[in-house]
């Protein structure tokens, strides 16, 4: 696997002038604006997803995917590979801009270190969902298509916002309900309840790529 | 066997690949063929990169598609289309072959490249088509594979890159145990290298046969109408109509010589052969 994971940092390597401005973007908005902290981590966190799903269309273009199956590594292979490397892009993303918010925090003294960490673990959990969503897509319909799909994706989110909304304004009563089960519960119990989720939304998304490429001819 | 497609069937929308091959040790194989015609098919079938629809594909003693690291550690694969991608430059993929293949031989690479002018610090992009097509096939022989399954690897090339090729491919059959599976639509190209050649034409193979005995077994019989008449067909695998009579195909040239003196026998190229399986008429 340890190739897989090479000629995908070789890959980034060739467009880390791309990255750095994209990168760069959040630096120059963190350090010229006020209680900017936040965002800032969650800017780089969300980039950094397009960063590392970013190495599956590589893959796929012209052919590349038929070449890179005859190399010494399995289907299988190739998937965890997709998802650890992800996962690293992002949480070292995630470790370095945390680090940069509170730096920012204790030089300027605006904002608090609180709302980074929540702000920071937040943006990790979504990009995590993300990056569950984004791969098998990758993996099934390669470049083109996933792009598509990924803005219908993003359609039907915004919609299901938009239902959500109303539906908050027509039962009142019972997401207020639910707001104080959510009040109550301790800080500890959320963040468990959020690496529950996040494991399982993964090993999900993990079986779903497997049987993707599984099934997949190149 | 290195491999063997066992009643091999490949069924799509628009086309069918019906296959029965075998390729053993220290033996070249060519599959010859139009665009088209099925040989690249036939290559994903032996890499696993596709699944028969019905009969088996083994390589290396394993079924195609369950090959592990170790067997495609052994395998050198060459596409005419796809590769590693084009940004990267020689000397990044070093880094990533030598992450791959516990065999690479870096200095053995490094050779070639120097030998054949390919530029390591160049982005492939930036290559000729003859300099992308030298680099792919240095890199799959430069792992210690046992098989090399090269798909259309001189496609495009001019003659002096053709030959390069070709004589990379002789010293890397040197070492005893390998083999080579190589398709071409030019069969020119495959005549003098291969030790046997399967024909293959709209997806199934109309002729398998060792390269020498179609060079010196094979042979054009030209007689005029009368005389075809009287020729005995037993041997005779095609026939086309000409304006002196008919040109006819056989795999026994020299019973035709022996028992019918004075008759014209021209010796065929493979190419000769080859339009004349797919074009002539069965008798």
């Amino acid at each position: 696997m340890s190739g897989l994971i090479v000629k995908d940092l070789e890959l980034i390597r060739v467009n880390i002038k791309i990255y750095l401005a994209v990168f760069a973007i959040g630096v120059v908005y963190l350090i010229a604006k006020k209680d900017s902290a936040a965002f800032f981590t969650s800017y780089m966190i969300v980039m950094s997803v397009g960063l590392s799903a970013g190495t599956v269309s590589y893959d796929s273009y012209e052919k590349g995917m038929n070449f890179l199956m005859t190399l010494p590594v399995t289907r299988k292979q190739y998937v965890y590979e997709k998802y650890l490397l992800s996962m690293l892009i992002t949480l070292i993303t995630g470790a370095v801009s945390f680090l940069a918010g509170i730096m920012k925090v204790q030089l300027s003294g605006n904002g608090m270190v609180e709302d980074i960490l929540v702000g920071t673990a937040v943006a990790l959990f979504v990009a995590g969902l993300l990056l569950a969503l984004v791969i098998p897509l990758r993996i099934k319909y390669e470049a083109e298509k996933s792009r598509i799909i990924m803005l219908g994706v993003i359609a039907a989110i915004f919609l299901v916002g938009i239902a959500g909304k109303k539906i908050i304004e027509i039962s009142h009563g019972t997401i207020y309900n639910i707001a104080e089960i959510l009040d109550s519960l301790s800080a500890g119990n959320i963040m468990l309840s959020g690496v529950v989720i996040f494991a399982v939304v993964v090993l999900i998304s993990v079986g779903c790529s497997c049987r993707i490429i599984n099934n997949k001819e190149f | 066997m290195l491999v063997q497609l066992d009643h091999v069937k490949k069924i799509y929308d628009d086309f069918a690949l019906e296959l029965n091959m075998q390729i053993p040790e220290n033996c070249v194989t060519g599959l010859i063929g139009a665009n088209g015609a099925g040989k690249s098919t036939a290559f994903k079938l032996m890499l696993g990169l596709i699944r028969p629809d019905y009969g088996t594909v083994n390589v290396l003693d394993r079924k195609a598609s369950d090959m592990t690291v170790m067997e495609k550690e052994k395998i050198g694969t060459v596409f005419s289309d796809s590769g590693f991608s084009e940004y990267l430059t020689v000397q990044q993929v070093i880094h990533i072959m030598k992450n791959f293949y516990t065999d690479f031989n870096e200095n053995l690479f490094q050779k070639q490249c120097e030998k054949l002018e390919i530029p390591l610090k160049k982005q492939i992009k930036e290559f000729s088509t003859g300099m992308k097509a030298k680099l792919k096939v240095i890199l799959a022989i430069s792992h210690d594979s046992k098989l090399l399954i090269l798909d259309e690897p001189t496609a495009g090339l001019d003659v002096i890159a053709r030959e390069e090729i070709l004589n990379l491919l002789r010293d890397y059959m040197d070492t005893p145990g390998r083999s080579i599976v190589i398709s071409s639509h030019i069969s020119g190209d495959l005549e003098h290298f291969c030790d046997d050649v399967y024909m293959i034409h709209n997806g199934k193979i109309v002729l398998h046969e060792e390269t020498d005995r179609i060079l010196d077994e094979y042979g054009f019989i030209k007689v005029p109408e009368q005389e075809f008449a009287k020729l005995d067909k037993e041997y005779i695998l095609r026939i086309k109509k000409e304006n002196f009579g008919y040109s006819c195909l056989t795999d026994q040239k020299n019973y035709y010589l022996e028992n019918y003196p004075g008759i014209v026998i021209e010796k065929g190229s493979v190419d000769e052969v080859i339009t004349m399986m797919v074009k002539g008429e069965s008798i």
